[in-house]
């Protein structure tokens, strides 16, 4: 069975990403629009990139099966999939105690109390989605 | 938990690689499982054991623990 080609879509993202990009540079080039150019930069040379990557890939993978089915099994093999399970607990492990100090570090150098909020809203957002997810899944399994 | 996966695989004359092309899984992962680094999943297990014809208690060898023994 042919598999699906996302090659046209990965081509118009690229040209999309180019011209935010290129929209970055010349159109909001002014002091008055350097917030707005930033984002677009950022936001088009990021969404080019990771479209290219994806068609180059494509592109190779498309008339090579047996590096799509190598690349299939790497993405589905079961022992990857538990490794890359258990390197994400960790990390989210080491993340629950990294952003204290820095909170406590941010409010000693005077940053200003909402941009110290929103950090901690996020945290507490990382951990909503913690135990959401954890009580789904102890009602799913 | 301990297994004869190397021992029937050598027997049969087939390379890990072939093993792990014929079960959809990578040559590290019938590396891991053969040295008892990684035990599979039951569904891998079974896959095996029926791609060997044998009983799955023929390639996986359950040895309990002191962990076990409450």
């Amino acid at each position: 069975m042919k598999s699906k080609s996302y090659y046209p879509s990965f081509v118009l993202l690229f040209l999309l990403g180019i011209a935010a990009t290129a929209l970055g540079f010349f159109v909001f080039a002014g002091p008055e629009g350097k917030v707005l150019s930033g984002v677009l930069i950022g936001l088009g040379s990021g969404t080019a990139g990771f479209a290219a990557s994806k068609a180059i890939t494509e592109r190779i993978v498309r008339n090579n099966p047996q590096l799509n089915r190598t690349i299939d099994i790497e993405a589905n093999d079961e022992r990857n999939n538990l490794i890359n399970l258990m390197a994400k607990a960790k990390a989210f492990d080491f993340g629950v105690y990294l952003p204290l100090p820095v909170f406590i570090l941010a409010t000693l150098l005077g940053a200003e109390t909402k941009i110290i909020l929103m950090f901690v809203g996020a945290y507490v957002l990382s951990w909503i989605v913690y135990l959401w997810n954890l009580g789904k899944l102890h009602r799913e399994m | 938990m301990d297994n004869r996966l190397a021992e029937i695989r050598k027997a049969r004359g087939m390379t890990q690689e072939q093993l792990a092309d014929i079960l959809s899984v990578s040559r590290q992962t019938i590396g891991s499982i053969e040295n008892g680094r990684y035990n599979p999943s039951l569904s891998l297990a079974f896959k095996i054991a029926r791609l060997f014809q044998l009983p799955i208690e023929e390639v996986f060898i359950y040895e309990e623990d002191d962990s076990d023994e409450k």
